[in-house]
């Protein structure tokens, strides 16, 4: 048959099996779902079809023709383009140097002609670009776009997109789709990794789904549904983005008052922002990367001047004192990796009782305290004394959550705190936060993922380029009202901001 | 598969102990071999070398004075990493911590010994520690990299020092550039009669066991390791990690000072000229060595201490040039480098 064929693919890494038997057919022209959580073996797979790793067994037929792919060299070859989450591009360079870097033979580089023809090739695909622009001044949309080419450009015929959505915004998403399903009708053959389940739904002909390591399903997508897809995908019923019942609120906790915070390091400045939080509600601020959620979570929590405005805490002084802050990476700004599970959760409180005394650290306390918040949280781990660096990404944020939630904090400060989790852990970090709304903690809850901060809030702000445009019922809104909102057009937004959101 | 993981794990728990032995050993192999290429028999020479440093009275002596300054300084740099900081300014804060001391020993020649000393070995500390600081203040303050700014403040140090001894220290009548002779109450004392072994060896022990332990149970250790391990979370969790940093410089530059306050009070008992043979460089690789275990800088800083005070009778038994013990010095970094390296490719898991 034509197109790409995986056959019992299996690849283990010591005692753990990443891919066990794996069998996958996507046909020429088609785009083909690959749905999983973290860890079900998505990445690996694709991996292997990229020439990162070898197979310890199975095949890999094209065009029913047995090849094997020992190097991203050998997948270029045969016509096999990966498009990775996080770009693979070199920002200071121009869009055409980024396309041909490392495919020019010759000593004579014609800057002109190379250009000419990446215009070409871009205009084939409806993908358009600025040939000469630097990649570093692009919206990460069009940066997307310069991915693609470069692989293009490479004569690939398959394509492999490792969750492409997750840093687009609404508007984008959908001219992204589109230029999928024209990819394919030009007879490229597409594979999709994601877990939202929507798009998948919605630009996918085939979709399979792994588990742990298995194939448990491959289906066309007329034939089945989001909720059969995403039980396919945890083997158990979970409740995610669901709305919060309506509470009463109580009073101001957090009060932010024209907040202004001068750009730095190529980071987004805050112009004269103002929000309140009151207890026991979840603000949620919406908005596509790097639009100032940075500067005003941390901000918030002081860690950064503030050029002009106040952050006013609530009077009561434990809540000055107890702001639970979860950062964006918890990787890098959340947890010590080296450090075990005990140690990272005392991470805010070691000088204090019972964690110290006279300077020394109570290891029984800081034991039974670890003791307490694996079983609180659920943490899966052998042991409180094994290192955070060995745990899930969703064990990680538990383990954050423990420490942060610890001590009832009056204000809670959560930002994109489901990232990069699986279905099974978002429910639980969601939940975890919601018990704190109803304990009467105030949330400020600032996401990328629109539908997550939707469904999660009571109130509903947008950022955009350091401005909050406009806080709205979260109960009442659309998702188009507010993904217009994300890409700053709005009544009275400049015509420069909407020529950017294209 | 459960004994499987068991021999997987308990080789990962030894793994940093064998692997910087493994270092060692293919410096003293690769040793070995240029032994052999300078027409020399690497069984003799290095018989020669161990068995004068490890088993004669004077050579076992020597090998203690050798190594006394090399933990001393090792102890600051390692605590310098612990922090996440390069210090490779050890030769120029034992040169001043050398400046301290003598400053204070020959000042009130009259105190007595249990006062003058302490004293002479807090000023030892103090003007290392102010060494040590400058270059952290200037890394959270300036945001200048530390590595480069230790390094420099060793020049500064070497030739104060030079003009201070040719200068206002100068001893009168002397012949060429030293002080003067501290006071005898700020000495420190011989402990193998007859040699110059001194009692700097149990300071240096003494402070490695109490880092020891301050790392293992204090919140001292604890913050330490966590802004060197990751200065974001630290910060993000409340840690006030610039005075951290300070702080720890200005503790590494005082042991290191240290470390010259021992080459002062207890062997030379003045300041000399260039009076390190570069004892702070021999730090950086004994620390590395050691993994941040202040444990394990004590049996490293004893290996240096052997290959230094052995080198010269190597030299004239088995006709091997000095410089062959400073190319395994050498050579062991370059492996310590390598291990580290595969010891990270190990450790980092797979990703799914």
């Amino acid at each position: 048959m034509n197109g790409l064929a995986l056959v019992e693919i299996t690849k283990r890494f010591g005692p753990f099996t990443a891919n066990d038997r794996i069998s996958l057919t996507v046909g020429t022209g088609t785009i083909h779902g690959l749905l999983g959580e973290n860890g079900a073996g998505k990445s690996t797979l694709m991996n292997i079809l990229s020439g990162l790793y070898q197979p310890d067994s199975g095949k890999i037929l094209l065009d029913s023709q047995p090849v094997t792919i020992h190097t991203p060299a050998d997948a270029i070859r045969h016509g096999i383009g990966m498009i990775h989450q996080h770009f693979m591009l070199v920002p200071q360079l121009t869009v055409t140097e980024n396309i041909i870097l490392g495919c020019s033979g010759g000593l004579h580089l014609d800057m002109k002609s190379q250009a000419q023809r990446i215009t070409e090739l871009s205009q084939t695909y409806g993908l358009d670009v600025p040939p000469l622009a630097r990649v570093e001044d692009l919206p990460v949309g069009i940066q997307q776009r310069v991915e693609i080419l470069k692989v293009l450009y490479r004569q690939a015929r398959i394509l492999i997109l490792d969750e492409p959505t997750a840093v687009l915004a609404p508007t984008e998403i959908q001219s992204f789709l589109a230029t999928l399903k024209q990819l394919a009708s030009r007879d490229h053959t597409i594979i999709f990794i994601s877990h939202k389940l929507d798009e998948v739904m919605a630009v996918c002909d085939q979709v399979t789904v792994l588990r742990r390591g298995q194939r448990v399903a491959s289906c066309s997508t007329a034939n089945t549904n989001r909720n059969e897809l995403a039980r396919l995908m945890v083997d158990r019923d979970v409740e995610i983005n669901t709305r919060p019942d309506p509470q009463p609120v109580g009073s101001v906790v957090l009060d932010v008052r024209d907040l202004w915070i001068a750009p730095k390091d190529h980071q987004q400045a805050l112009q004269g922002l103002s929000l309140q939080v009151r207890a026991g509600e979840i603000v949620g601020i919406a908005g596509v990367d790097g639009n100032g959620q940075r500067q005003l979570a941390d901000a918030i929590a002081g860690l950064i001047p503030i050029d002009k405005g106040t952050v006013t805490l609530a009077p009561d002084k434990t809540v000055a004192k107890n702001i639970a802050y979860i950062p964006e990476d918890r990787q890098k700004q959340g947890l010590v990796l080296g450090f075990s599970i005990a140690r990272n959760l005392i991470l805010k409180a070691f000088t204090r009782l019972p964690f110290c005394r006279r300077w020394l650290l109570q290891r029984e306390a800081i034991s039974i305290n670890a003791q307490q918040a694996v079983a609180d949280f659920d943490i899966r781990t052998s042991s409180p004394q094994l290192p955070v660096r060995q745990l899930s990404g969703g064990n990680q944020q538990k383990v954050i959550l423990a420490r942060e939630l610890a001590g009832e904090p009056g204000l809670i400060v959560a930002m994109q705190p489901t990232r990069g989790l699986d279905i099974g852990a978002t429910a639980e970090v969601q939940q975890a936060l919601l018990a704190q709304r109803a304990r009467g903690a105030a949330i400020l809850y600032i996401s990328t993922e629109l539908e997550e901060v939707m469904a999660m809030s009571d109130r509903l702000g947008v950022l955009y380029r350091g401005q909050l445009v406009d806080v709205l019922d979260a109960g009442s809104v659309t998702l188009e009202q507010v993904g217009l909102l994300m890409a700053g057009i709005y009544p009275g937004a400049s015509r420069g901001a909407m020529a950017d959101s294209v | 598969m459960g004994q499987w993981q068991t021999l997987y794990k308990s080789l990962v728990q030894w793994r940093s102990a064998l692997l910087p032995l493994a270092a060692v050993l293919s410096a003293l192999l690769v040793g070995a071999g240029l032994m052999l290429v300078a027409g020399a028999n690497p069984l003799t020479a290095y018989g020669a070398l161990f068995r004068q440093a490890l088993t004669t009275y004077f050579g076992f002596a020597d090998t203690l004075t050798k190594t006394t300054p090399l933990l001393l300084v090792s102890l600051g740099v390692l605590v310098a990493l612990r922090a996440g900081q390069f210090n490779l300014g050890g030769e120029g804060q034992i040169y001043m911590g050398g400046l301290g001391s003598v400053l204070l020993g020959l000042a009130w020649p009259d105190l007595p010994m249990v006062i003058h000393l302490p004293l002479a070995l807090a000023g030892g500390f103090g003007f290392g520690a102010v060494w040590g600081a400058i270059a952290g203040y200037l890394k959270v303050g300036r945001g200048l990299n530390e590595v480069l700014t230790t390094l420099l403040l060793n020049y500064v140090a070497q030739y104060l020092i030079s003009y201070l001894v040719n200068g206002p220290l100068k001893a009168a009548n002397a012949p060429s550039p030293f002080s003067e002779l501290v006071a005898a109450s700020a000495r420190l004392p011989i402990i193998l009669s007859k040699t110059q072994a001194h009692a700097g060896i149990f300071l240096g022990l003494f402070l490695a066991g109490l880092l020891s332990v301050a790392f293992a149970i204090s919140a001292w250790g604890y913050r330490v390791d966590a802004v060197g391990q990751n200065p974001v979370a630290a910060r993000y969790a409340g840690i006030p990690v610039n005075r951290t940093i300070v702080s720890v410089m200005a503790l590494s530059g005082g042991l290191a000072g240290l470390a010259g306050s021992s080459e002062v009070l207890g062997l030379k008992y003045r300041l000399f000229e260039d009076f390190s043979p570069g004892y702070g460089f021999d730090a950086v690789a004994i620390a590395l060595l050691s993994r941040g275990n202040p444990v394990a800088v004590i049996i490293t800083a004893f290996f240096f201490g052997i290959l230094r005070s052995g080198a010269n009778v190597m030299q004239r038994s088995a006709s091997v040039p000095v410089a062959i013990i400073y190319a395994i010095q050498g050579l062991t970094v370059l492996f310590v480098a390598i291990s580290l390296a595969v010891d990270q490719k190990k450790t980092i898991p797979k990703n799914t």
